[in-house]
């Protein structure tokens, strides 16, 4: 099957879905990782909710820059031999500057996935997760 | 426990070894067993306004009332406590002792000394009276109820007198308290001084007072007297002829059996005592295993035995033992409608005796273990009820609130340095967020410290036994779970074996094993200080206990 003009916005709704679908179950392993990190009771300093975030933005950061200069790249050559050769170049280059919006959108997925099995799922996986949002009653124990 | 909503319970402490059986009601009402129970009067009385035993029982009773104040819910200080302090003051030079105070030079001198000749001794009315009544209760039954009318006439007598004394207030709950059901409840050794002193005479002193007060109006009908007839259970260095000499009289505690012994006798047969008591619960230790209170302070508490005899004052500061916690459980016995309902109380004419006997391990030194069913029991709570939270033996619950309050104590210790607003911050950073208000803290901190382990305030830290711990230490169990059916590394001054108990709770995850818990049950809900207390206590009491190993005969 060769992959003609036509398919750039099936090909645009298939880059989505892999990255989305990733950004899932990243979402789904980082959160466990999350739960792995214990709570713990001390009179000096807290740290469990510290290591948490930063279980947390390491997935992000790691799964958008994974996603924007890999993955998405490697799908896009991945799928280039298939395309109609008069158009590969376009439809390469369209779908190369698609892949930053993709990234995008899946950052949104992995955040709200994680958001949602935090907020709704607690009987579940536990108040841990919960913390990395929101800390002393405020967002990101800040605001 | 069953209450009588429309009785009035009274407690009456007297003397040292009334303090700490009055310290053990405290630490037990604090952890639920009174929670029937809406409110208790206490009236403390002592000889000697130094006595630190009777400090650390206002002291406690005081924390309490601050805490009760924030309403807290659930099960613990659920029980108010309203306490009234009477001391016969004997520190001026004009009331030291039993000549000047009752007046012998005055008049015919030579009469009067040849009729106090008859009752006492020389030396047992010369001693100096500040310290109390030395193991001399014939002279302290006299004094004791002398000093009721005295107060009660003067607050009579005079209304700013009245308003300002402690007796006379609690003479009038009590009087009050007879139209419906007045039960009062005496706590005092029968071997010392004070206690012993006070104890044959409460019922009578405390009707006479009421009529003293109504003006003769009142037939006491309603008043149901109970109380605890403790027999020796510690012991201490004998004094030397030099304290004999210079004291003129010093408790000795060699005497103390046979004081118990005639005190006994005393109690069993004469009418002034069972035509009076309702109840009276007998308690006794065999003697082989009292605490000797020198090896306890030089092995437990690490202080150098001192050469001096303690005859009272700010030294004199027992340790705490278990027979004190069956003091508190024959007021619990007492006060309880199920045990004791009004009918079998009017009923009773003369003085019921009542016991119970402990188990004794095998073995030729064997010692006693101590279940928590010898304290209370109750086959099943509520047996006509099919709910199902009712259907815990009311003796286990006691025993789990009771090691949970203590392990809520041995953790704040052990990972906060005994401040508990560590623990709150903790808990809202994940997002509980209790509102706590400083001074109930302070008081609550205060009480947890007395019921666990006791900072030594020193720059080398460490720990002295709190009121559970000193009952571990004096009842030194000879296998490992003779007490309370736990683990005894439960118990020490090393706080980080908070867990122990649990086995859910191993030590190295055991803070977020228990985190874990308090937020499954309850959420990120947060609440007042009374809220955080009670999730605390539904959390450890959401892990099952240790139980009992069965101990094999060989």
């Amino acid at each position: 099957m060769q992959y003609t003009f036509t398919d750039i916005n099936s090909l645009k709704i298939k880059l989505l879905v892999i990255m989305g679908v990733s950004a899932l179950l990243y979402a789904v392993v980082f959160l466990f990782f999350t739960m792995l990190i214990p709570y713990n009771l001390t009179v000096k300093k807290q740290k469990d909710v510290f290591f948490r975030r930063v279980q947390f933005f390491t997935g992000l950061v790691s799964f958008f820059s994974a996603m924007l200069f890999y993955i998405g790249e490697f799908l896009v050559r991945g799928w280039e031999p298939k395309m109609d050769p008069d158009y590969s170049m376009t439809m390469v280059g369209d779908l190369l500057s698609f892949v930053l919006v993709a990234s995008a959108v899946s950052l949104v997925i992995y955040v709200s996935t994680f958001w949602l099995i935090a907020r709704f799922l607690r009987s579940l996986v536990g108040y841990k997760p919960w913390t990395v949002f929101v800390s002393n009653g405020k967002i990101f124990g800040l605001f | 426990m069953a209450e009588n909503n429309s009785a009035e319970y009274f407690l009456v402490a007297a003397g040292g070894t009334g303090m700490r059986c009055l310290q053990s009601f405290i630490n037990l009402a604090a952890v639920g067993m009174f929670k029937g129970i809406s409110k208790v009067h206490i009236l403390l009385m002592d000889t000697d306004e130094e006595n630190k035993d009777k400090r650390n029982a206002e002291n406690l009773v005081k924390a309490y009332e601050k805490i009760c104040s924030s309403k807290p819910k659930g099960t613990f200080f659920q029980c108010e406590l309203a306490l009234y302090v009477f001391v016969p003051d004997y520190s001026k030079d004009s009331r030291r002792n039993f000549i000047i105070l009752s007046q012998l030079e005055r008049g015919k001198s030579d009469i009067n000394h040849k009729l106090a000749n008859i009752f006492f001794e020389d030396n047992v009315q010369e001693f100096d009276l500040s310290h109390g009544y030395r193991a001399q209760t014939h002279l302290g039954s006299y004094l004791m109820y002398h000093a009721f009318i005295e107060e009660i006439r003067k607050s009579v007598q005079d209304t700013v007198y009245g308003v300002n004394s402690l007796l006379y207030k609690f003479i009038a709950a009590v009087s009050k308290a007879n139209n419906t059901e007045a039960r009062i409840f005496a706590f005092g050794s029968s071997f010392g001084g004070t206690g012993a002193s006070s104890i044959p005479v409460i019922p009578r002193a405390i009707s006479d007072c009421t009529k003293l007060i109504s003006g003769g109006a009142i037939k006491t009908d309603n008043i149901y007297y109970g109380g605890v007839v403790l027999s020796s259970y510690f012991k201490f260095k004998a004094p030397s002829d030099a304290e004999k000499k210079k004291e003129k009289v010093i408790a000795n505690s060699q005497f103390f059996n046979h004081n118990s012994a005639s005190a006994l006798n005393y109690y069993v047969n004469d009418y002034t005592i069972s035509k009076t008591y309702k109840r009276l619960y007998l308690l006794g230790w065999p003697s082989q295993y009292n605490v000797d209170l020198d090896q306890y302070k030089a092995e437990t508490l690490n202080i150098s035995q001192d050469q001096k005899t303690i005859t009272g004052g700010k030294a004199q500061e027992n340790p705490a033992h278990v027979i004190e916690i069956f003091s508190a459980a024959a007021a619990h016995h007492f006060f309880d409608q199920q045990f004791n309902s009004s009918k079998s109380l009017k009923d009773t004419f003369t003085t019921l005796f009542k016991y119970k006997s402990l188990v004794q391990g095998s073995g030729e030194n064997a010692k006693m273990v101590v279940d928590a069913d010898d304290i209370i029991f109750r086959a099943i709570k509520g047996i006509n009820t099919t709910s199902s939270e009712n259907l815990i033996p009311e003796h286990e619950e006691l025993r789990k609130n009771l090691i949970a309050f203590y392990s809520i104590g041995a953790l704040v210790h052990s990972e906060y340095q005994g401040n508990l607003m560590g623990l709150v911050d903790d808990l809202k950073l994940y997002n509980s967020a209790y509102d706590v208000n400083p001074e109930i803290l302070e008081s609550f901190s205060f009480f947890l410290n007395y019921f666990t382990l006791i900072p030594k305030g020193d720059d080398g830290g460490g720990y002295l036994p709190g009121w559970l711990n000193q009952v571990f230490f004096t009842f030194k169990p000879q296998a490992d779970k003779d007490f309370l059916e736990l683990p005894n590394s439960f118990f020490g001054l090393d706080p980080s074996n908070w867990s122990i108990a649990y086995p859910e709770l191993s030590k190295k995850s055991a803070k977020n094993a228990f985190v874990t818990r308090f937020k499954k049950l309850h959420k990120n809900a947060g609440g007042d200080f009374g809220t955080l207390v009670d999730n605390l206590r539904e959390t450890f009491y959401s892990f099952k206990l240790d139980s009992r190993v069965i101990l094999q005969e060989e």
